[in-house]
């Protein structure tokens, strides 16, 4: 396209630009290989998400709704900047009671909304200071002290859906949010019935608070469902029996949730509680790690298979394929780490011209070829070799188990491994895999929506048991792994990366197939999934079924198992 | 020159009915699943995609298309040298939008690598506009004609069918408008090489021809050409780690001028 001398004097009919790239980023799960992980803690857990981590959350707002609704706070302009005022004022009182009290801060503070600015208004308090709470209750972002960016505080941003899930709250969003009856209304009188409610909204609309009324309202604090009963009743009934009655044997699923949805988290949480308890007895503290070797073998310390009850044996199973699909995940992120650390080395010469030439010369040439054996193998043989190293799947303590390779080979693979250690390592998970007849389940009982996995996330266990049982097992095993990394790895992630920018608009290719040949962008980390283990103990200690002593998990004065029809 | 546009956003303005495209390489991932997809969101349904042929073998090769056929029509130009315009024609009831410039059918085109593009815009603001595009629309009927010979003639169909959708350019082809303002300039087997075509409308004298290109003929000849047109010496932007040229040369021409 030429212009002519005419266009110069005239308004500029055409734009010439150079063409600007879309926005990089980041991102997450660039194979696609965390999301079904993600999906199946999602179905075991609802209810509770990976930002909701304090149960006090669940009643303090509806009890802030039916508050509004005896106000006349209908619209959303009267409410909102109170349900901000509300929601900082919460936060004040838990950080200041977190101060005062002799206990561990944890059961007070934490995850609690607008924490970086609240505990540092709280730790400057003295005797006297009067906080006025506008200064921090604003959400104008040109002005300072803002303690949350969300317009609706921490309802909009972690709570709105779970509570709407629930059948607390209902609306489209936060903005539109409206107390469900009876269910909203039950476990808000019930949160009513401990706190100083009539104070704590006479002080929202003074604006003023001094430290005197934060000790005053420490009923409010995130530690208080303890001390109340009826509200703790009601939290139970809804999170163990989907209902806001209160009632220990009351119908299950009546505040609108799914049966089903009840049915499984209420059987998560009591395994968890049990589980819990299982650890204590062997004089240990569950945390996330120990929770993955329990969930993945089915058994405890020193071999010993957990005796699970047989009615939390079908949930603790669906677990332990949450945590198979994992195993499967790191290995083939580890992979992927492996080949990207190649696409750069120096002393290759040219770029490698293509994702195949990557993955062909990595098994035959490259870090691949060191972990592979010198003598012609099909890949069915190397398995089975794989198969007498490994040791008994029970034994989760040796260093041989896939649990602790999986461990060390995130360290490695966020660290300063080599690729022939991070091959080596991933290739064994994906050896047990693939062996042991305890994960020949695959993905059992947990079931996705249609099309879940075939469309969305091809690499699966499925899917890699399909390859494996085809003719690729025949194959000599560097031509074999060429090809299944060339797929699941390389090309998964091009289609990942493509998907994200059809969708986003957001460029998240770690490495880019130009002209010229393979470049690297980025290396990214080998992550594993969050199973919501820390929101949920966090929940389950708020609601007393569990405690903590000296840091370390104990069962709580609740026995879920009652709770259960 | 403005400063960077992006052809992604360009895509999903919405209002537009049908795109036709011109590439010399192609990446069908990109293509189906980034740009048919943000264009079908914006309502664009009819496609047609000029490609060489010999570039559109080894797409296929790198990765079969999934939506060809029911999506979109796919064109394979073979000619004797590189099928190589790179235009973006995006046509609707009322307004249209024309990309050209540097960018291949890829996701190095769209962003990756430093490419250019000119853009134009019909709309009832701009209706001046009219001409150059149908002087491009031309230009795909000319390549159609000289290097289709084996497009099927349902496919071929097609871009007329395109007229359907946008009755002000079949107007524009009708009325045979030509640009007012700047002129759509094409090579096809039926046409004058493209520089011939450039030499007339061009300054008897030129102070200084400033370029920039990532492949150069391997004994320079064109740039021979410019440098005799040029009052002083040419200015030649190059990626140093890009560029195709033979590399003695570059000592007698000036070093990198350009940056990205």
């Amino acid at each position: 396209m030429v212009e002519t001398s005419a266009e110069a004097a005239g308004s500029p009919a055409i734009e010439t630009a150079w063409v600007k790239p879309p926005q990089e980023i980041g991102g997450l799960d660039h194979l696609g290989v965390q999301a079904p992980g993600i999906e199946i803690y999602g179905q075991l857990l609802p209810g509770i998400t990976n930002v909701t981590d304090r149960a006090r959350y669940y009643s303090f707002y509806p009890w802030l709704f039916w508050q509004f609704e005896q106000r006349g706070w209908q619209h959303h302009d009267q409410w909102q900047p109170m349900l901000r005022r509300a929601d900082c004022l919460f936060g004040l009182i838990a950080f200041r009671h977190g101060v005062v009290s002799a206990d561990s801060s944890d059961d007070h503070g934490a995850a609690v909304v607008g924490s970086n600015t609240l505990s540092a208004v709280v730790r400057e308090l003295t005797e006297g200071t009067v906080v006025t709470l506008s200064d921090y209750a604003h959400g104008d972002s040109d002005r300072a002290g803002r303690y949350f960016k969300n317009l609706h505080g921490g309802l909009g941003q972690y709570y709105f859906g779970v509570l709407s899930l629930l059948g607390l709250l209902t609306g489209d969003s936060a903005s539109s949010a409206k107390l469900v009856k009876p269910t909203g209304v039950a476990l808000a009188e019930a949160f009513d019935g401990g706190v100083p409610g009539e104070q704590f909204m006479a002080l929202l609309a003074a604006d003023r608070i001094s430290v005197v009324d934060l000790d005053a309202l420490h009923g409010f604090c995130p530690c208080g469902i303890g001390a109340n009963l009826t509200e703790k009743q009601v939290l139970l009934g809804l999170m163990i029996r989907g209902n806001a009655t209160g009632d220990i044997s009351g119908a299950v699923a009546q505040t609108g949730e799914n049966s089903d949805q009840v049915e499984v988290r209420s059987r998560s949480l009591v395994w968890l509680q049990w589980l819990v308890r299982e650890a204590v007895n062997e004089g240990e503290s569950l945390d996330v790690r120990l929770f993955r070797k329990l969930a993945y073998t089915q058994c405890g310390a020193g071999k010993r298979a957990l005796s699970t009850p047989a009615d939390l044996v079908p949930i603790a199973r669906q677990w332990q394929t949450y945590q198979r699909h994992e195993c499967f995940s790191i290995a083939v992120q580890g992979l992927f780490n492996a080949l990207l650390r190649c696409v750069d080395l120096p002393g290759l010469g040219s770029p490698f011209p293509s994702s195949a030439a990557l993955s062909e010369w990595f098994w035959q040439q490259g870090p691949g070829s060191q972990v592979l054996p010198d003598e012609p193998l099909s890949l069915q043989q190397l398995l089975n070799q794989q198969a007498d190293e490994l040791p008994v799947f029970d034994d989760w303590a040796d260093p041989g188990h896939e649990m602790v390779v999986l461990e060390r080979l995130v360290e490695l693979c966020n660290g300063s491994g080599d690729a022939a250690t991070i091959t080596a390592l991933s290739l064994k998970i994906l050896a047990a895999l693939w062996l042991r007849p305890e994960n020949e389940a695959d993905y059992g009982a947990v079931q996705f929506r249609p099309h879940f996995l075939e469309s969305n996330y091809p690499i699966n266990l499925d899917r890699f048991r399909r390859d494996l049982a085809g003719p690729i097992a025949e194959m000599p095993v560097a031509a074999a792994l060429a090809l299944l990394t060339k797929e699941y790895c390389l090309d998964t992630h091009q289609r990942v990366a493509l998907r994200k920018l059809a969708a986003q608009g957001q460029d998240t290719f770690r490495f880019r197939l130009t002209e010229t040949g393979l470049r690297l962008n980025q290396i990214p980390l080998v992550a594993e999934t969050s199973p919501r283990f820390v929101q949920t103990m966090r929940v389950l200690q708020d609601i007393g079924a569990l405690s903590k002593s000296d840091g370390r998990l104990e069962v709580g004065d609740v026995d879920l198992t009652q709770w259960l029809s | 020159m403005s400063g960077r546009l992006s052809l992604f956003d360009v895509l999903k303005e919405g209002g537009y009915e049908a795109c036709l495209v011109s590439t010399f390489s192609l990446d069908f991932g990109f293509y189906e699943d980034v740009m048919l997809r943000r264009m079908s969101t914006a309502g664009v349904r009819h496609h047609l995609l000029f490609v060489d042929a010999g570039m559109c073998q080894q797409a296929l090769a790198n990765r079969a298309p999934q939506k060809l056929g029911f999506q979109y029509s796919l064109l394979p130009m073979v000619c004797n040298g590189a099928f190589h315009p790179k235009v973006l024609l995006l046509l609707g009831k009322n307004k249209g939008l024309m990309a050209v410039g540097s960018h291949n059918l890829t996701l190095s085109g769209f962003g990756q690598n430093l490419e250019i593009t000119n853009v134009v815009r019909y709309g009832r603001d701009q209706p001046e506009q009219a001409g150059l595009f149908a002087e491009a629309f031309r230009g795909f009927q000319s390549w159609l004609a000289d290097y289709g010979a084996a497009v099927p003639a349902s496919i071929a169909e097609g871009l007329d069918k395109t007229l359907s959708l946008c009755p002000w350019l079949e107007k524009a082809l009708a009325t045979n408008n030509t640009a007012a303002e700047a002129r759509f300039l094409f090579s096809s087997a039926a046409t004058p090489p493209l520089w011939q075509q450039v030499q007339p409308i061009l300054p008897t004298a030129i102070d200084q021809v400033v370029a920039s290109a990532p492949f150069f003929d391997q004994k320079l000849a064109f740039l021979s050409v410019l440098e005799q047109r040029s009052n002083s010496p040419p200015l030649i932007g190059i990626q140093p780690d890009q560029v195709n040229a033979p590399r003695w040369r570059w000592l007698k021409t000036h070093d990198l001028q350009w940056s990205t």
